[in-house]
């Protein structure tokens, strides 16, 4: 699903003036595209998450989906966190199921769509473990295969696999990317990783120290399976890593003044 | 077996103490009317089984409908709370506050009011069991991490499915410890409200009832040590037996606490 966020705007009360962490944002992610989403600390990144996944109001702007206007923001797009968010006391299988039986969906049912999915990803034979006897890696792939047992055409991505290690992050990557390309999703990953962002995404956007705009984006045609050592791939995070120190300073000149 | 293993030493200790308290009593030659032997003690079962039994009845009626009422009421009370702040505010104060007044010392006052018989034994186990229940239910229901909360409004679950697939198994740890000492309370309250109510009404085969509060002090009062003892060991026995009811459905319920990582 294609999706354009227009002029969106997100204040917090901070003592007697209010913290502006989102002014005049404006994103517009095509359809089937795998945008990354990086900026300095605090620029506001996971506020527009939880403003799209309809946790948090805006103040203002407009959500587009497909061309159409939505009065809503909740219900259109799947949310994954840096927290596996793992229930538990529900075995694996039946974390991976929570969307759909919240959906109504009969549990026999949901479970079959389940059971295939986890195979994929790894898990088989671990459908009946418990989260707490799972590694990070593979409780974040638990989390994974929850969301996209969602079959929603936008996933939202906040950092998910921030917590884990070099090794495990590349399988999980490899996993993403191959999810992604056969669900033909739209994704919006957000991430301070610029190596994980230049792997993964079509597009990088980057955004400003807060109040959070975005300053600037990249267009990403490498082939993908992208290697880090590539020249191209160097160049453009060399790039990137300059812009983002560039907001960084001016974050830091105008908090001092 | 492992379970059976970690029983060995204060069952080692118990039996050390008995010995004890035996030899104390035979070496010193402490007549019965002041202090019985445990065999003595252990004797005066079989000879009382009867009256053991019939009141065992009695007493265990008031103590599980005391600990049902408080069950039911604590646990809806506790979910009413969480989403009242109103009552929340006038209420959880007046609970948490209520936890250092010795309430069962109303018993008196219920056996004015509700007569003698089951109503005011039930109603002391009911008034001194409840609060840990509630108590407990809200505190767990608050527990829940909010980020999990979040995670079940983006899949759009309603409030009546975050309370039983969130917030009513996240509040389970907690809802088991105000469950437990509600269940040694509703004992304390049904056996002392016995001990005050007394009365007792003769059967056909002869054997009074009254419950086995009523017996404690009955047999105390007539200076039959050993049956008053006998009374408590085997109330101990009994309240025991029911604490192991519920620890065994909590480790059930919560089994996925104790699963090793592989």
């Amino acid at each position: 699903m294609r999706f354009q966020i227009e002029d969106l705007h997100k204040s917090f009360p901070q003592g007697a003036t209010r913290l502006k962490v989102l002014e005049g944002l404006y994103l517009e992610l095509a359809y089937g595209e795998f945008v990354a989403l990086i900026g300095p600390s605090g620029c506001g990144k996971t506020t527009l998450l939880n403003i799209l996944a309809g946790l948090v109001p805006p103040d203002a702007g407009t959500l587009w989906l497909d061309g159409q206007r939505v009065p809503s923001y909740q219900g259109h797009m799947a949310y994954m966190q840096q927290k596996d968010l793992l229930l538990p006391w529900r075995m694996v299988l039946d974390n991976a199921i929570l969307g759909l039986e919240i959906q109504g969906i009969p549990k026999r049912q949901a479970r079959t769509q389940a059971r295939a999915l986890l195979g994929r990803f790894g898990l088989a034979g671990f459908e009946r473990a418990y989260p707490n006897q799972l590694s990070g890696g593979m409780r974040q792939r638990v989390a994974l295969v929850r969301t996209l047992l969602l079959e929603k055409p936008i996933w939202l991505l906040d950092e998910p696999f921030g917590a884990i290690d070099a090794m495990t992050r590349s399988h999980l990557h490899r996993y993403l990317l191959q999810a992604w390309q056969e669900q033909e999703t739209t994704i919006l990953f957000v991430t301070h990783d610029i190596e994980e962002a230049l792997v993964l995404a079509d597009r990088v956007a980057v955004m400003t120290a807060r109040p959070g705009r975005i300053k600037a984006l990249f267009d990403i045609k490498l082939p993908r399976p992208r290697r880090v050592t590539d020249p191209q791939f160097v160049a453009l995070k060399e790039e990137l890593l300059e812009l983002l120190q560039e907001e960084r300073l001016e974050k830091k000149i105008y908090e001092a003044t | 077996m492992k379970r059976l293993k970690q029983l060995g030493p204060p069952l080692s200790l118990l039996l050390a103490l008995f010995a004890g308290w035996e030899a104390i009593v035979r070496l010193w030659s402490i007549p019965d009317y002041l202090l019985p032997a445990p065999t003595a003690i252990f004797r005066a079962i079989p000879d009382h089984l009867e009256l053991l039994w019939l009141n065992t009845g009695i007493t265990f009626t008031a103590i599980a409908l005391g600990f049902l009422i408080s069950l039911v009421s604590g646990l809806a009370l506790g979910i009413v709370i969480f989403y009242s702040p109103t009552l929340e505010r006038a209420l959880y104060p007046l609970l948490i506050a209520s936890r250092n007044v010795p309430l069962f010392t109303i018993a008196p006052l219920l056996v004015v009011w509700l007569g003698f018989g089951l109503l005011p034994k039930v109603a002391v186990a009911v008034i001194i069991a409840f609060f840990p229940i509630v108590v407990n239910t809200y505190d767990g229901l608050r527990s829940v991490d909010a980020d999990l909360v979040n995670l079940l409004r983006t899949l759009l679950a309603s409030r009546w499915q975050i309370l039983r697939k969130l917030r009513l198994p996240a509040a389970l740890p907690f809802i088991f410890s105000g469950v437990k000492l509600g269940l040694v309370y509703s004992v304390l309250g049904a056996v002392f409200a016995e001990m005050v109510v007394g009365g007792q009404v003769w059967t056909a085969s002869g054997v009074a009832t009254g419950g086995l509060g009523y017996w404690i002090r009955n047999a105390t009062n007539f200076g039959h040590l050993d049956l008053a003892f006998a009374l408590i060991f085997w109330l101990a026995g009994l309240s025991l037996a029911l604490f192991g009811l519920v620890v065994s459905l909590e480790r059930y319920l919560l089994r996925w606490q104790r699963v090793e990582r592989t």
